[in-house]
C-alpha cells in the first residue's frame, strides 16, 4: 500500500466487494471516452470473472480515499509477446474528476509499473485515445506512442461480427 | 482439427513439442510459458503438413474488456512465405475464430502495422481499425524504460 499524504489516498488491491464501486467508474470513464453505450456487462460479472475462480481474468487496483469511497482504479492482465515473454496489458486507469491533479493517477500507474518491475515483465502496454490529455502524462514517464512512431494500428472484431464469420460459409465476404 | 484441402495442411493446437517449429518462427522461447503450467500464458494452434512439418501458426491469449468482460487478444499470426496463398492464414484465423465463438467470447482484437497488406483480408472479415475510427493508439514501456521509473 502507498499513500498519498496530501490527501490521505490508499492504493491497493481490490476486493471482490468493490468492483460496486469500480463498476461506476469504468461507467464514467467510458462516458469520458464518449462510448458509454458500450459498456455491456454490470459488477456481478467483474466479480465473477476477477474473484470467483482460481485464474482470475483480470487484477485491480484501487484508490481509497480516508472515508471508505473508491475514487480511482487501474485493471490489467497478464499478455504475452512472442519477442519478449511475459507482459502486462492496462485495459483502465481511471481517478473521478473531483479527485484528479493530485497524483492519484500517477500512483496508480506506477503500481502497476511496480508490479510489472518486480515480476521480470517485459513490457507494459496499454491503448490510449489520441486526444486524451493524459498522452503527456504517459510520455513523461517514457512510454512510447506505437501508433505514431511504427504505424501499428488496433483492430478489432466485435461480438456481432465473430457470430456472422462463425456462421458464414465464405468468411472472407463478411462485409 | 480442420482440414484445407487446397493444400493437405491440418490446422490443430500445438503440442508442447511442436515449440521446437514454432520457436523457429518466432524466434523465442515459448514452450515453458504455455505448457509447464496450470494457467497457460498462451495458446497456439499451428498449420501441419502431412509431414510434419509447421508451416504457420496462430498465437492468443484470453485478454479482459471492462465493456464486454473475457475477450482474446491474436497476438501473432503467420505463415511461411512459401505456403502463402493457399488459404493456411485464413484457416489459422477461422481457428482461432471458432475458438472464440464456442467460449462465448465477444471479442477479439489484434495489433497490425497499418502498411501490412494482410489488412485488406482482416477488413474483409468484418474487422475495424479502432485507430482510424475512434483514434485509439498503442502505448507502450518497454523493460529498460520500467526499469529506470524504480532507479
Amino acid at each position: 500500500m502507498s499513500n498519498c499524504t496530501e490527501f490521505t489516498t490508499v492504493i491497493r488491491k481490490a476486493k471482490k466487494e468493490d468492483m460496486i464501486e469500480v463498476y461506476e467508474l469504468i461507467k464514467e470513464l467510458a462516458e469520458f471516452e464518449k462510448l458509454e453505450d458500450q459498456v455491456k456487462i454490470d459488477n456481478t460479472v467483474l466479480q465473477r470473472d476477477g474473484f470467483d475462480t482460481d485464474h482470475p481474468a483480470f487484477r485491480c487496483l484501487v484508490a481509497e480515499v480516508s472515508d471508505g469511497h473508491i475514487v480511482g482504479y487501474a485493471l490489467y492482465f497478464p499478455t504475452y509477446s512472442t519477442w519478449e515473454g511475459k507482459a502486462l496489458l492496462l485495459e483502465d486507469l481511471y481517478v473521478r474528476s473531483a479527485y484528479r491533479r493530485r497524483g492519484i493517477g500517477k500512483q496508480l500507474f506506477m503500481a502497476v509499473a511496480k508490479i510489472a518491475h518486480e515480476s521480470e515483465i517485459s513490457r507494459l502496454d496499454f491503448h490510449v485515445l489520441s486526444w486524451n490529455p493524459a498522452i503527456a502524462f504517459y510520455k513523461g514517464l517514457g512510454a512510447v506512442d506505437l501508433t505514431v512512431k511504427e504505424d501499428w494500428h488496433f483492430f478489432r472484431l466485435d461480438q456481432a461480427c465473430l457470430k456472422k464469420l462463425f456462421f458464414l460459409k465464405n468468411p472472407l465476404n463478411a462485409k | 482439427m480442420l482440414k484445407c484441402q487446397e493444400f493437405n495442411i491440418t490446422v490443430r493446437k500445438a503440442k508442447r513439442e511442436d515449440m521446437i517449429q514454432v520457436y523457429k518462427l518466432v524466434k523465442d522461447i515459448t514452450a515453458r510459458r504455455s505448457f509447464d503450467t496450470e494457467s497457460p500464458a498462451f495458446t497456439c494452434i499451428v498449420a501441419e503438413l502431412s509431414d510434419g512439418h509447421i508451416v504457420g501458426y496462430a498465437l492468443y491469449y484470453y485478454s479482459y474488456s471492462t465493456w464486454v468482460g473475457k475477450s482474446i487478444l491474436l497476438e501473432d499470426i503467420y505463415v511461411q512465405p512459401a505456403y502463402r496463398r493457399n488459404g493456411i492464414g485464413r484457416q489459422l484465423f477461422m481457428a482461432v475464430v471458432k475458438i472464440a465463438h464456442d467460449s462465448k467470447i465477444r471479442r477479439m482484437d489484434f495489433h497490425v502495422l497499418s502498411w501490412n497488406p494482410a489488412v485488406d483480408f482482416y477488413k474483409r472479415l468484418g474487422a475495424v481499425n479502432l485507430t482510424v475510427t475512434d483514434k485509439w493508439h498503442i502505448f507502450r514501456m518497454d523493460h529498460r524504460c520500467i526499469q529506470r521509473l524504480f532507479p
